[in-house]
């Protein structure tokens, strides 16, 4: 597969404005390999870049690729260095041309306190391809092809497809939630293994989170959300032996007053609860939406001494019933990203584990050619008929 | 010797150094409004009982007086007393042998484990469970699901000290592990660490037979490997050369006892690795403390099983994640009771039970 010396990229402009663009193809500098892209899962980060032209505080300044939830082929690698070029340290000599990669697309500065005590996830000079956050800003990967260090290339076996490497990078966001469930706060918690955890949110990051706990030996999943479509998803994960219980949570307007709201969740909590058959609530809550009611639920759905780990990005700033945990020592764990989950989240699916798991999540595959259409399926706002009758899940723009 | 069927509370007992003998005991009473008295089914056989047997102590607990042995049981609901709710007449559970104090620090802390005054079945002074009944709190019962049988149920007992085992190490997702020790404990403890998620497992023992089995029971992650008589560290190298482990294994679990396999656990283990002494042998051994040291490894032991433990055994056989009944070997009757001590002691099978007195 000999690299062509122009590639396509998608870039945006601003709100809705992408338009493919022809390149001059990017040449590995020593350390790095050009990988050409197979399949890019798009994100909600994504989603908020195209449609509003920033993602929370971090504004497109320049014109930017999105994407990072990337898996590809590795189709050049550098020159040998002069063998007397001593600023050259020694490249990752262990990939080839054909090999097959996920693409850990954060790189963090290594030298920093967080980077050395294994936390680069936090790394305040991480630059992140897709991410307005640092400028200039790095590209992401809805491009025919993108220059990356190799040490942040994951090999994946021949036994993954690309839609699957492509799941990497969110199932690393879940892995490093669990982790986080047992390492965060005060004390690991119960064992996982016959553990009970509650998913709130069907979304691709609930549904991948319902399904790595279930592997890592949780026995008891509940996963909760107001879309019966999604929730129907969940029950036929891992062929229906992941055992996953699905609970409706009724669509209901926010009440007027915080009182009532707090008073709803109460009582939505102790119905999950009761449908779980658990007395006191669950051992970890695994909150996947950002959206207020919901981590209010997750709150009050902890049992004591239990853990919430927030996945989901909302709103910022939030009302939240803080002494229904604070007095239960429920702790309110945050989570960024990941460091160190791609080998294990590669590890899950090249177990066999997760077989299944990539055709249910992955609704609508899209060329790069047709990059807005993907988005507009991402973000629910599809022209007719472009949805072909499914609810998306995981979007992907595949080659 | 009284037969069965004039006798009330037929029990098996260690009267001495090799010397068993099978005496009628008074039938245990509810003495709390939690217990609840069991009509015991089927026990299983533990290299204590065997240890006792042949030299009537280990360490510092000395067979006195005569002593009921065993401890790996299953029974069936007789009576309950007037506080028990969870538990009815005919209900099939599996025996925790074991009852803490419940008020000493250890207790309180949260490790019932190591309680100062713990009563653990057929350690002396307190007798064990091969008898016709036994009395337990109704929290240290643990009902069996329909589709889990009693014999399954008297192998939650060894199955729970593995999954203490394995817990101790921490182990994480796509962790490589390395047990040595292909006996009963490591073989539960390889099946439990490739239910946590372990992505390689390899058994160690000098022991073909007992090798052959492993590597079925804990299929298919896991591979075996034969002790030689060659230095620790050789056999480490070995280990990991053959197996792919890199920098060596992330967890390391040694069920043997044996000093050299708790040698070589201590090289195979890759820096930063984990190390569990799960194995039972002697007191004191030559140990690779300055490997320990610069790998920074994380050391610990195990000792039987605490809060949860039983029941994540339970859920393990019940979910179908480890298939204990691939364990018994054979079952024998009440009345030859030694036949099964004679076949662990030589090595004969892996779990034999023993059922309980009709």
């Amino acid at each position: 597969m000999a690299p062509s010396s122009e590639i396509q990229s998608l870039v945006l402009h601003g709100a809705k404005d992408l338009r493919l663009e022809t390149r001059p193809a990017p040449q590995p500098k020593p350390n790095e390999v050009q990988v050409t892209i197979k399949a890019t899962g798009l994100c909600g980060s994504d989603l908020h870049y195209y449609t509003h032209g920033r993602n929370g505080n971090f504004v497109l300044q320049s014109p930017m690729c999105l994407g990072h939830e990337a898996a590809g082929v590795v189709t050049a690698v550098p020159e040998q260095p002069a063998s007397n070029d001593t600023t050259i340290t020694p490249a990752d000599s262990s990939l080839k041309v054909g090999d097959r990669v996920a693409l850990e697309v954060g790189i963090p500065c290594r030298t920093c306190n967080l980077c050395a005590t294994g936390r680069y996830n936090l790394c305040p000079k991480l630059s992140f391809r897709s991410s307005a956050k640092t400028f200039p800003h790095a590209d992401g990967t809805l491009q025919d092809a993108i220059t990356q260090p190799a040490n942040m290339c994951h090999k994946i076996p021949e036994s993954m497809s690309f839609e699957e490497g492509a799941l990497i990078e969110p199932l690393a966001v879940c892995l490093h939630a669990i982790n986080r469930s047992q390492t965060a706060g005060s004390g690991s918690g119960v064992p996982l293994t016959g553990s009970t955890a509650l998913v709130i949110g069907a979304g691709a990051m609930g549904m991948l989170t319902a399904a790595a706990l279930s592997v890592s030996g949780v026995t008891q999943i509940v996963i909760a959300d107001i879309d019966a479509p999604r929730l129907k998803i969940c029950e036929g994960l891992g062929g229906g032996k992941f055992g996953i219980k699905t609970f409706l949570i009724p669509k209901k307007a926010p009440l007027p007053t915080t009182e009532e709201n707090l008073a709803s969740a109460t009582e939505l909590a102790a119905q999950v609860s009761a449908f779980a058959g658990l007395a006191t609530g669950f051992d970890r809550v695994y909150e996947c939406t950002g959206v207020p009611p919901c981590v209010q639920l997750g709150i009050f759905a902890s049992t004591p001494g239990g853990k919430l780990v927030l996945v989901g990005m909302g709103n910022p700033v939030q009302t939240l019933p803080l002494g229904a945990a604070a007095l239960r020592e429920v702790d309110i764990i945050g989570v960024f990203r990941y460091a160190n989950c791609y080998p294990p989240a590669i590890q899950m699916f090249a177990s066999g584990k997760l077989a299944g798991i990539a055709d249910a999540l992955v609704s609508h595959r899209v060329p790069l050619s047709e990059g807005s259409k993907a988005f507009r399926l991402a973000a629910n706002q599809a022209q007719e008929g472009e949805d072909e009758g499914r609810v998306a899940v995981k979007v992907m723009i595949t080659a | 010797m009284a037969t069965q069927t004039e006798t009330k509370n037929n029990s098996f007992i260690l009267s001495g150094p090799k010397n068993i003998i099978y005496e009628d005991r008074p039938v245990p009473e509810l003495k709390d409004p939690y217990d609840v008295l069991l009509q015991v089914n089927f026990t299983g056989i533990c290299g204590s009982d065997i240890h006792y047997w042949q030299h009537g102590k280990i360490g510092d607990y000395v067979v006195k007086d005569p002593m009921v042995l065993g401890h790996e049981s299953s029974g069936t609901v007789l009576e309950t007393g007037s506080s028990v709710k969870s538990l009815a007449k005919g209900d099939r559970v599996a025996m925790e042998p074991g009852v803490p104090c419940r008020r000493c620090v250890r207790c309180k802390e949260g490790f019932y484990n190591l309680c100062q005054d713990m009563a653990f079945a057929a350690t002396p002074p307190y007798d064990g469970t091969l008898a016709k009944y036994y009395v337990l709190p109704e929290d240290f019962c643990y009902k069996l699901p329909e589709h889990v049988s009693l014999e399954e149920g008297a192998l939650l007992e060894p199955l729970a000290v593995a999954v203490h085992i394995t817990r101790q190490s921490n182990i994480k997702h796509g962790n490589t592990v390395v047990v040595f020790g292909a006996g009963p404990v490591g073989i539960l403890c390889a099946a439990v660490a490739k239910s946590l998620g372990a992505s390689k497992i390899v058994s160690v023992d000098i022991n073909q037979e007992r090798l052959k089995f492993i590597k079925k029971f804990a299929e298919p992650i896991t591979t075996t490997y034969v002790s030689q008589k060659i230095s620790a560290q050789e056999n480490a190298a070995n280990i990991i050369k053959e197996n792919d482990l890199g920098e060596g294994a992330d967890v390391a679990i040694d069920a043997s006892g044996a000093e050299p396999s708790i040698q070589a656990a201590i090289h195979v283990l890759r820096k930063g690795g984990s190390y569990v002494q799960g194995g039972m042998g002697r007191d004191e051994c030559t140990f690779p403390i300055m490997a320990a040291c610069t790998k920074e490894l994380k050391i610990s032991g195990s000792f039987r099983y605490s809060q949860g433990d039983y029941q994540t055994a339970l859920n393990l056989v019940s979910n179908g994640d480890v298939k204990v009944k691939d364990v018994i070997s054979r079952k024998v009757s009440f009345q030859d009771a030694l036949q099964a001590f004679e076949d662990i002691r030589d090595g004969k099978g892996i779990k034999v039970l023993i059922g309980g007195p009709e």
